[in-house]
């Protein structure tokens, strides 16, 4: 059930991701369209390319982390063996759930400060694109809270 | 203290296996505790989200999405098959051709270590046929991928670009005789090896027309560097808008020829935001130290300690390269590209060095540090593909991190070199 659930969620997010760098390639190709066969720059095209992007790596994030392809070095791995591999996978599920909860937290407060900022190109308050934070890391939170204290090595390719 | 503590933070997780991005978060959160820990709520989410709020960022994840594509199109090794047809009938012509591959490459993809990945998996078997020792073929598939980052498109270059406000069309053309003269390196230390180990002719030497229908088939993958240079020297595209022409031109060129499909597009779609996410954790959070370190005046502090030797550009360029070589050898390039380079500049423009040398001088070491023990990534992966030892493997890629170095050591001593093609073109 829980692998299931872990499973959904980590597939929708990445496809969301996916399809946001698409929407930016897009938005970037029409950018260059509308510069040199209509004549005219559309002033939110870098703003909409920007905010896709952080879009799409903040939704990303948490399937990246299950399917271990976030850089690390995995020295510790080759000395830990036995409890002590379980006490490390342990320590990396508590740091991971914690710093992730915690900037979801406070990025979502963040967030919620300056909706009444707008941005220039536009025209959307600033809240919406900073939002991605909250979202990212609170699914990154999620998604390690589902996948439990377990090393990578078990998981890796997960999808 | 405050910067001892966060280093201690900082290596502690690394070890420990942790994700570099939440190392680095978390060596940041250590430092506001320093700092100011009210600083937190506001500081820590505007600068991760800053970090990666560029528009030339953006050209990162295109550039990776266009070298997917052409993998999935099958370009890419018409590439190996057009070196084959150049040096393949030389002596040691495989060794060259490993090293023009690698120079073809780099106008794709950029990355050293999907360099090292296709072409050790394809080259290294059949180099070992003919006679080259194992940990030599390796070594040089892991060498000769260096000049995947320093020949345009080059994502170490956008990041250095994106951080000091220096033209990307400089850069990448800056990068163009360095990494010809780091092929040029490897090749004649094949030649040598060639000679010493006394390898046997193996190629036939082609016809005029073998060449030409192997640079007629290669010349889709060819073209991509010289759309995305020109783009942006010439002032019709940004780099972000030459990275969504080239991923159209790929895309493109896929479909004319029939051989890119709807999987094929939609794996690498979803590997190009994979990747980018893995890359994109690692600025924003590396942006959050970064400016922590400039807060603590961390770079003012480093350039007083330096300031005796700002006289002297050359020596200034040797004494950041060793920092950034000895800390390339214990870091992630990504993160220690950008950590480094805000610090480094202050000193680098009192001693009046100019900043597009300097991007491609750290650009290189960043580079090097993918091939040194003990955590260059590509030794890793050409290890793995060759079924070598690690310890054989470590051994092996010194005499190549020599070579780099040296050409290093010639590119700080002779900016003219790398400032030749922006003055010309720029």
């Amino acid at each position: 059930m829980i692998d299931t659930l872990r499973s959904r969620l980590s597939q929708a997010l990445i496809l969301l991701a996916s399809t946001l760098l698409v929407i930016n390639l897009g938005v970037l190709l029409y950018g260059v369209f509308a510069r040199y066969l209509l004549n005219f720059s559309p002033i939110w095209m870098d703003e909409a390319a920007r905010y896709l992007i952080i879009g799409s790596v903040m939704l990303g994030a948490g399937t990246v982390y299950l399917r271990d392809e976030h850089m690390r070095v995995t020295l510790a791995h080759r000395f830990f063996t036995g409890r002590w591999s379980t006490l490390l996978a342990l320590y990396h599920w508590l740091v991971m759930v914690l710093v992730s909860a915690f900037i979801c937290w406070v990025s979502a407060n963040y967030a919620l400060s300056i909706h009444r900022f707008i941005t220039p190109g536009l025209g959307i308050s600033k809240s919406l694109p900073l939002l991605s934070l909250p979202l990212g890391f609170g699914a990154l939170c999620l998604l390690t809270l589902l996948r439990g204290p377990v090393t990578h090595t078990a998981h890796t390719n997960e999808n | 203290m405050m910067l001892a503590t966060m280093l201690a933070a900082f290596v502690v997780n690394v070890l420990l296996g942790l994700p570099l991005f939440i190392c680095l978060l978390l060596t940041a959160l250590t430092g506001f505790l320093f700092v100011d820990p009210s600083l937190i709520a506001r500081m820590l989410p505007q600068q991760i989200f800053a970090g990666i709020d560029v528009f030339s960022l953006m050209a990162i994840p295109l550039f990776i999405l266009a070298g997917n594509l052409m993998n999935a199109a099958g370009l890419t090794p018409r590439l190996i098959e057009l070196a084959k047809a150049l040096v393949g009938h030389l002596k040691g012509g495989l060794g060259y051709v490993n090293v023009v591959s690698s120079v073809f490459f780099a106008g794709v993809n950029g990355s050293a270590v999907a360099d090292t990945s296709a072409l050790g998996s394809l080259l290294v078997p059949a180099m070992k046929k003919e006679g080259y020792s194992t940990a030599y073929a390796a070594g040089l598939t892991a060498g000769s991928s260096l000049i995947g980052p320093i020949i345009p498109p080059s994502i170490f270059m956008i990041l250095y670009a994106s951080l000091t406000n220096t033209s990307v069309g400089d850069l990448f053309l800056a990068g163009v005789i360095p990494g010809l003269i780091l092929g040029v390196a490897f090749m004649i230390m094949n030649g040598l090896y060639a000679r010493r180990a006394n390898l046997a002719v193996t190629g036939e030497k082609p016809s005029v027309k073998g060449v030409l229908v192997a640079l007629l088939q290669a010349a889709p993958a060819l073209m991509a560097p010289f759309i995305i240079v020109a783009g942006i020297v010439f002032g019709f595209v940004t780099p972000t808008e030459s990275g969504a022409l080239i991923v159209a031109y790929a895309a493109a060129a896929g479909l004319i020829s029939r051989h890119l499909n709807w999987p094929g597009i939609k794996s690498a779609i979803v590997e190009t935001t994979r990747l980018t996410c893995a890359i994109f954790m690692i600025i924003a959070a590396s942006a959050v130290v970064s400016w922590l370190l400039a807060f603590a005046q961390v770079p003012n502090e480093f350039s007083g300690l330096l300031r005796p030797f700002t006289d002297n550009p050359t020596l200034i360029l040797l004494l950041l390269s060793l920092i950034t070589f000895i800390t390339g050898m214990l870091m992630e390039e990504v993160s220690a590209l950008m950590l480094l380079t805000p610090v480094f500049l202050p000193v680098a423009m009192q001693a009046g060095v100019d900043p597009v040398h300097l991007g491609i001088i750290i650009t290189m070491n960043i580079t090097i540090a993918l091939i040194t023990p003990p955590m260059g990534a590509c030794v890793f992966v050409a290890a793995a593909v060759s079924k070598l030892d690690l310890s054989v493997m470590f051994r092996a890629i010194w005499p190549f991190v020599l070579v780099a170095l040296c050409t290093l050591i010639v590119l700080i001593l002779l900016p003219q070199l790398t400032l030749f093609l922006p003055n010309l073109l720029g």
